[in-house]
C-alpha cells in the first residue's frame, strides 16, 4: 500500500485520484511511451472538460508549445495539441513546489530555465494562474492534511506562504545557486589565495604574545624570501565547518549551485534514459538564526550558516522573516510521469506524509535538532559527483522495485 | 587494542608506588628542609661531590625562598593530575622533587638522561615532570609577566629609566634574541627557521623594564623573520597603533615640548611615535652622538635581561636538539616567568650572577630603516632635551 486514504475515498487509489483529477487516464498500463503515443494519436480517453480547463489555465505557455508542436508534428489535431498542453501543464505543476500569489512570477523564471533546455514533453510552459493558485491555496487552508498528495503539495505551499517562506522550484534553484555561488566564491577565494601564495613556503608556528588576551595562538606563516604572510590557523576549523555543512547537505539533500544543476542534468538524463521513472530531490535548508547562534560548536560554521541565511534573504523577499529561515525540505518524487510527491517539510506535514505514503526513501527521517527544521535523511544520495550517479540509480531501482512490486 | 592494554599496565604501575607512598621517606609533609637534606644526599650519592650539587642555589639557580614560592605556585596543578612519578628505586616524587627536577632541567639545560641519572629518575620522568611544570607555570605564573597596570607602577618605571641615562617618560626597552635550535635537514620548513646568521632559531622579543623584568614578550616566530617584522606582528604594536598602550601621561618639558610615553629599541626596529631608535650613521653631530650613547646605555637593561635569561635558564641558551617548535615557545615563556619571579622575589642569587650583555653574541645588528615623522620629532625632542639645551622636568 503506497498510502493510506480517507475512509470515504477508500474505493480509489490516491494515484488514480491524482490522475483523474488532472485529467489523466488511470490504469496499470501507463508506461510513458504508451501514454504519449496513445494520447497523441487518439485522445478519446482524455476527458475533454479537464483538457479545456487545463488549457485555459495554461494559456501563454501552451500556445508556445503548441506552436512548437505544430512545427514538429503538423498532423496533430487540436485535441492533440490541447493534450500536449495538458501534459505540459501537469508536468510543470508537478515540478512546481509550493504555491501562492508569486507563483506565476516565479514560474516565469522557471519557464526560461526550461526553455533553455527543452525536452520532449517536459517543457514547462504552463503559466499557472495566480488567482487560481491563491484560490486553491485558500481552499486548501480549510481542508484536512493529507487528503491526497496533491493536496499535501498545495497545503505545503499554503503553509509555506503562511510562514512567509514561500519556496519554489526556481527559488530552490536560486537558493541552491546562491549557496553554490557562495561556496564557489569561497573556493575561488581559497584558490586565489592559494594562487597568490603559490611559491610561498608554509610553516605552522605557535606564537606566544603576552599582550594578547589569548597569549598563545597557532598561526600559519607563508614566506617567500622576505615576504611574510601570517594567517590564523583555521584550516582545520574551516574544514570541519565545511565537512559539517557537507554532512548536512548529504543528510538533508541540500544541493548547491553546480551540484543542483548537475543532479538535475543527471535526473534529466535518467529520465530520458529510463523514460518512465524519475526522481528529483530538491530540498532547501534555510538556517534558523537562533539555532545558528546556539550552535557555537564552531565559529566558522556559524558564520557560514549565517552567511547562508543572508543569501537566502537576498533571494527571497519573504525570507527575512523568522520562519523563512526555518529549514525546509522539498521532496519531489516523480515516477511514471504521473506521480508527484512533493513535501515542503514541516514537522507535522512530514509526519502526515510519512503516515500516508511510506515512501521508501523516507525510511530514516531524522531531525537535526530538537525544535529545528525537519530533516529527511535520504541515505545513499550523496552530493559528490563521483558516486552520486551510481547511488541515485540504485535508489531509483529501489523505487522502481517498490512501485512495480 | 594494544595501546589500551599499555595504558592499563601503566596505570597499574603507577598505582603501586602510590600505595607505597605513605611509607616513603620523601613526603612533602615533612617540610622542605628535610626534603633538601634527603634530596641532596640522594643526588650527591649518585654523583660525585665535585659536580657542585651540594649547594641549593648552584643546583636550581634560585634561593630556597624562591624555590618554595614556586612550589606554592604550582602545587595545585602539579598534584592535581592523576599520574604519579617515581624515582628509579620506586619511591614517589613529591612536589618538591618534581619542581626540583623541572627547575634543574630548565636551569642547567642538561639532557634528560643526565638529569635523570643525577636525580635517580628515568629520563622520561624528567621530561614529563618538566612539561607538567611548564603547564602549571603557564597557568599560575602569568601574573609575573605583564605590562604595568597602574599609574604608580608606570611612574616608577619611568623614573628608574630616567635615572639610568636621563630618558624622560621612557616606559621600556624592546630587544630581540634568538633561541637556537638544531633542526633536521629533512625538515622542509627548516629554511624558515634559518636566521641571518645561518642558525636555525626562534625569535624572542621582549620589552624590559629598568629592573630587567620582562614586561611583554613575543616568541615562537621563525628566526628568519626580521626584528621589525616580529614587532609589527605583535599585539603590542597593534595596541600602540590603536592608542591603547603607551597612552599614559604626557610629560610637558616646556610649553612647546611634550613627551609622550614611549619605548626604545635598536636599529632593528622602526622609528615610530612610540618607539624611539638611535640615529643611524657614523660621525654624527654631538647631540645625536650623545643621544645614541645614552640610548645604548639605557638599552643595556634589555641586553642584560636577555643575557641573564639565557645564562640562568640554560635550556634556551645553547643549540636545542630538534625541539618541538610548538612547545619551545612555552618553555621560553616559563623561563621568562622564572626570570621575573627571581626579580620579584628579590632573590639574592641574581646579585651573585655576573652581568653580561651578550645574549646574541654572534648576531649582527639588523637595520630596519623605517621612519615615522612623529617618531623623528619625538627623537629630536629627546635629543634636544638630553643634550642639555632643555630645562629639566619638574
Amino acid at each position: 500500500m503506497l498510502c493510506s486514504v480517507p475512509a470515504s475515498k477508500s474505493g480509489s487509489n490516491w494515484l488514480d485520484r491524482l490522475r483523474s483529477n488532472k485529467g489523466l487516464p488511470t490504469g496499470d498500463n501507463l508506461d510513458l511511451d504508451h501514454f504519449l503515443s496513445r494520447n497523441t494519436n487518439s485522445s478519446s480517453e482524455v476527458p475533454t472538460p479537464n483538457v479545456s480547463s487545463s488549457t485555459e489555465s495554461t494559456r501563454p505557455g501552451s500556445d508556445r508549445v503548441v506552436n512548437q508542436s505544430t512545427t514538429s508534428c503538423p498532423n496533430r489535431d487540436n485535441q492533440g495539441e490541447a493534450f500536449i498542453g495538458l501534459v505540459n501543464n501537469v508536468l510543470s505543476e508537478l515540478f512546481f513546489m509550493g504555491g501562492s500569489d508569486e507563483r506565476s512570477k516565479l514560474l516565469g523564471k522557471k519557464i526560461r530555465r526550461k526553455q533553455a533546455n527543452p525536452r520532449v514533453c517536459v517543457t514547462s510552459t504552463a503559466n499557472y494562474d495566480s488567482n487560481a493558485a491563491t484560490a486553491n491555496a485558500t481552499e486548501e487552508k480549510s481542508s484536512d492534511w493529507g487528503r491526497n498528495d496533491e493536496h499535501v503539495l498545495d497545503k505545503a505551499a499554503c503553509l509555506d506562504s503562511q510562514n512567509g517562506s514561500l519556496m519554489k522550484n526556481k527559488d530552490l534553484g536560486n537558493v541552491g545557486g546562491e549557496e553554490g555561488e557562495e561556496v564557489e566564491e569561497e573556493e575561488e577565494e581559497e584558490k586565489e589565495e592559494l594562487r597568490e601564495l603559490k611559491g610561498y613556503s608554509i610553516s605552522e608556528v605557535t606564537v606566544i604574545d603576552t599582550s594578547c588576551g589569548v597569549w598563545k595562538t597557532e598561526k600559519v606563516v607563508f614566506r617567500r624570501k622576505n615576504v611574510w604572510k601570517v594567517r590564523e590557523k583555521k584550516a582545520k576549523v574551516r574544514k570541519f565547518g565545511r565537512r559539517k555543512r557537507k554532512v548536512v547537505d548529504e543528510e538533508v539533500g541540500v544541493e548547491g549551485g553546480d551540484d543542483i544543476d548537475k543532479k538535475k542534468a543527471k535526473v534529466s538524463a535518467l529520465k530520458e534514459a529510463d523514460g518512465d521513472e524519475c526522481i528529483a530531490l530538491k530540498s532547501t535548508e534555510g538556517q534558523n538564526s537562533q539555532n545558528d547562534t546556539s550552535n557555537e560548536a564552531c565559529e566558522d560554521t556559524t558564520d557560514s550558516l549565517n552567511e547562508r541565511g543572508e543569501e537566502f534573504g537576498k533571494d527571497m523577499p519573504d525570507a527575512k522573516s523568522k520562519d523563512a529561515k526555518k529549514g525546509q525540505v522539498h521532496l519531489q518524487v516523480l515516477s511514471d510521469f504521473n506521480i508527484l510527491l512533493l513535501l515542503v517539510c514541516d514537522n507535522d506535514l512530514f509526519c502526515s506524509y510519512r503516515m500516508s505514503c511510506r515512501f521508501p526513501l523516507n525510511r530514516s527521517p531524522r531531525k537535526m535538532k530538537k525544535g529545528d527544521s525537519s530533516v529527511i535523511l535520504i541515505k545513499g544520495i550523496p552530493t559528490d559527483n563521483k558516486n552520486g550517479g551510481k547511488l541515485l540509480r540504485t535508489c531509483l531501482k529501489d523505487i522502481q522495485k517498490q512501485y512495480t512490486a | 587494542m594494544g595501546p589500551v592494554r599499555g595504558v592499563r599496565k601503566r596505570k597499574k604501575a603507577d598505582k603501586k608506588p602510590e600505595e607505597n607512598a605513605s611509607g616513603s621517606g620523601s613526603s612533602e609533609k615533612e617540610g622542605p628542609v628535610d626534603w633538601w637534606d634527603e634530596f641532596s644526599k640522594r643526588i650527591n650519592g649518585l654523583q660525585s661531590p665535585a659536580k657542585g650539587l651540594d649547594k641549593f642555589e648552584s643546583v636550581f639557580k634560585v634561593s630556597r625562598k624562591t624555590f618554595d614560592y614556586i612550589c606554592s605556585l604550582v602545587n595545585e596543578d602539579m598534584l592535581a593530575k592523576s599520574a604519579h612519578f617515581v624515582f628509579t628505586n620506586g619511591k614517589p616524587l613529591c612536589l618538591y622533587d618534581q619542581v626540583a627536577v623541572a627547575l634543574r632541567r630548565l636551569s642547567s639545560g642538561e639532557s634528560l638522561v643526565t638529569i635523570g641519572d643525577a636525580f635517580g629518575v628515568n629520563h622520561s620522568t624528567v621530561s614529563q615532570v618538566t612539561w607538567r611544570f611548564v603547564e602549571a607555570m603557564e597557568e599560575r605564573g602569568l601574573h609575573h609577566l605583564q605590562w604595568p597596570s597602574t599609574e604608580a607602577e608606570m611612574s616608577e618605571i619611568k623614573s628608574k629609566f630616567q635615572k639610568i641615562r636621563g630618558f624622560p617618560n621612557c616606559s621600556g626597552v624592546v630587544d630581540t634574541t634568538h633561541i637556537m635550535m638544531c633542526l633536521p635537514a629533512s625538515d622542509p620548513t627548516s629554511d624558515a627557521w634559518l636566521d641571518q646568521e645561518k642558525n636555525h632559531s626562534m625569535v624572542l622579543q621582549a620589552i624590559v623594564d629598568p629592573d630587567m623584568r620582562f614586561r611583554d614578550i613575543v616568541t615562537g616566530w621563525p628566526g628568519k623573520m626580521k626584528d621589525w617584522t616580529v614587532f609589527q606582528s605583535s599585539n603590542f604594536y597593534e595596541l600602540c597603533d590603536r592608542g591603547e598602550r603607551l597612552n599614559g601621561k604626557i610629560l610637558d618639558l616646556s610649553k612647546e615640548l611634550d613627551i609622550r610615553e614611549y619605548i626604545i629599541g635598536d636599529l632593528g626596529f622602526p622609528l615610530l611615535p612610540y618607539l624611539v631608535t638611535p640615529y643611524e650613521g657614523k660621525e654624527l653631530p654631538e647631540p645625536k652622538a650623545e643621544f645614541n650613547k645614552r640610548h645604548y646605555a639605557t638599552r643595556m637593561v634589555a641586553h642584560r635581561a636577555l643575557a641573564r635569561l639565557k645564562d640562568k635558564w640554560r635550556i634556551i641558551q645553547g643549540v636545542m636538539w630538534r625541539p618541538d617548535k610548538h612547545r619551545l615557545p612555552r618553555i621560553i615563556l616559563v623561563c621568562c616567568l622564572l626570570h621575573n619571579i627571581v626579580i620579584d622575589m628579590e632573590d639574592e642569587v641574581q646579585d651573585e650572577m655576573p652581568l653580561s650583555h651578550k645574549h646574541d653574541s654572534a648576531y649582527h645588528q639588523q637595520i630596519c630603516g623605517t621612519v615615522d615623522v612623529n617618531g623623528v620629532h619625538l627623537r629630536d625632542k629627546l635629543s634636544l632635551y638630553l643634550s642639555g639645551r632643555m630645562p629639566m622636568p619638574p
